[in-house]
């Protein structure tokens, strides 16, 4: 849930602002305007760090993160190499941690399926105006699609994350999610026909719904199946491998919408249409390679049944950090302690 | 390279920054490089826009992308780090308070 709000708030405050815009800009002049009154809420925002943030809460707030910190500790408080600086070794477990993850093949599914799928989310965003304004559309129904999207966004989030923090069901969600994009991506495609404007607002209401849960779902599936790895390692590439995959494909599809069938619209098959789907279609694709591995699920139940018995999990820390074993773990709080006797 | 395309570009090596920030120095280091940057972005961005030459706005504001470019991944890739480790999940195992075997 804490992802889904985090996730959610980062798309209302695009959407805020997407709204804002036309409000407070009338001419370019104008511009700088925007950025005014966002200067305070970042000084609020840099106070609040200040005082109220601290790198861990005094508990760890689940057996896999107690076993996860205690590796860490272990990993900091070791002697230093003969020449090794502290700032050198950040580096080393830095990059131990991403050839860790680009070992992982589920996650690199994980990554190609999230950067496809979510490139062209954002890809839908930029053109929206060039697919909707040969069909007759006027600029303000482009906008509204836009806001609709965004808005059925974060209602997917929140509908879902109630479903994933009981079910825990990350992959089957990841493939529930996905065949929902591919299904509502034809929908968009199809309804960019004159004349029929409810078609198009709800379709991309659809595909907003559709995609909202895509991005918490794939954050914490990453996290799930690449623990015990710090989970900002994964997050990181999830979000640069999506970075650069929109970019493409927003470069890339930017040429076919000049092509005759979507410039006049006379056709919902065009080579844009194409090239969209077959994104799509291929991530939907690689979501179907992922196969299941809890492995923070399964450290949970091993750590609470017997800490000593986490020898998979040890074993895997210690492949990717020499020394940094997990040991026994402490118990979380009085009130439910973690261990069995 | 027109400035949101700069962003996009330099996230990439913004990201691979934040990340050994965020193991050196830790989160709440983290999250203040970031706001900080956002705020010099936000900054110089206010400046140029209020240039009255075409050529030192482009390049202030370009400026300005790429600073905000280092800091946003410093908060951003951290999100899910920041929820999974102050937030408490829910674990039928670890968790319930008629969990089996205590």
């Amino acid at each position: 849930m804490a992802v889904t709000v985090s996730v959610v708030a980062r798309s209302l405050g695009v959407m805020v602002i997407s709204a804002a815009a036309p409000l407070v800009v009338s001419e370019p002049s104008q511009i700088s305007r925007l950025y005014d009154w966002q200067l305070p809420v970042w000084y609020l925002l840099f106070a609040a760090a200040l005082w109220v943030c601290a790198d861990r809460p005094p508990r760890p707030p689940s057996a896999s993160a107690a076993a996860q910190w205690r590796a860490r500790d272990a990993q900091a408080s070791a002697p230093l190499e003969l020449g090794v600086s502290h700032n050198y070794r950040a580096l080393q477990f830095m990059w131990a941690d991403t050839r860790a993850l680009g070992r992982n093949t589920n996650f690199m599914f994980l990554a190609v399926s999230f950067s496809l799928l979510t490139g062209i989310g954002w890809t839908f965003l930029t053109v929206v105006g060039q697919l909707l304004e040969p069909c007759g559309y006027s600029n303000l129904l482009a906008g509204i699609a836009n806001a609709v999207f965004m808005g059925a966004n974060a209602i997917g989030c929140f509908v879902a994350a109630p479903i994933v923090e009981s079910t825990r069901a990350y992959l089957t969600l990841q493939r529930v999610f996905s065949w929902m994009t591919m299904v509502t991506c034809l929908a968009v495609l199809g309804a960019a026909r004159p004349g029929d404007s409810t078609s198009v607002l709800v379709a991309w209401a659809a595909l907003g719904f559709s995609m909202g849960p895509l991005t918490p779902v794939s954050f914490e599936h990453a996290v799930e199946m690449t623990y015990p790895l710090p989970a900002n390692s994964s997050n990181t590439i999830l979000n640069v491998v999506s970075n650069l995959v929109g970019f493409i494909q927003t470069v890339g599809i930017t040429p076919l919408l000049t092509a005759t069938a979507s410039a006049t619209c006379s056709s919902v098959v065009t080579p844009a249409a194409g090239f969209m789907l077959i994104c799509t279609a291929l991530g939907l694709l690689f979501t179907q390679f992922i196969s299941k591995d809890y492995r923070r699920q399964g450290a949970e139940g091993v750590v609470a049944g017997d800490p000593w018995e986490c020898g998979e999990e040890r074993g895997y820390a210690a492949k990717i950090r020499p020394g940094a074993l997990p040991g026994p773990v402490p118990a979380v709080d009085a009130e439910t302690p973690l261990l069995k006797s | 390279m027109p400035p949101p395309q700069a962003y996009y570009v330099w996230y990439c090596p913004g990201s691979i920054l934040a990340l050994w920030v965020m193991e050196r120095h830790g989160l709440r280091t983290s999250l203040l490089w970031g706001y900080a940057l956002q705020l010099v972005m936000i900054t110089l961005t206010c400046a140029g826009l209020r240039m009255a030459d075409a050529h030192a706005a482009y390049a202030v504001v370009w400026v300005a992308q790429v600073v905000g470019s280092f800091g946003q991944p410093l908060y951003l890739n951290n999100v899910v780090r920041g929820s999974c480790s102050a937030i408490r999940h829910r674990s039928a195992l670890t968790f319930a308070p008629d969990a089996p075997g205590r």
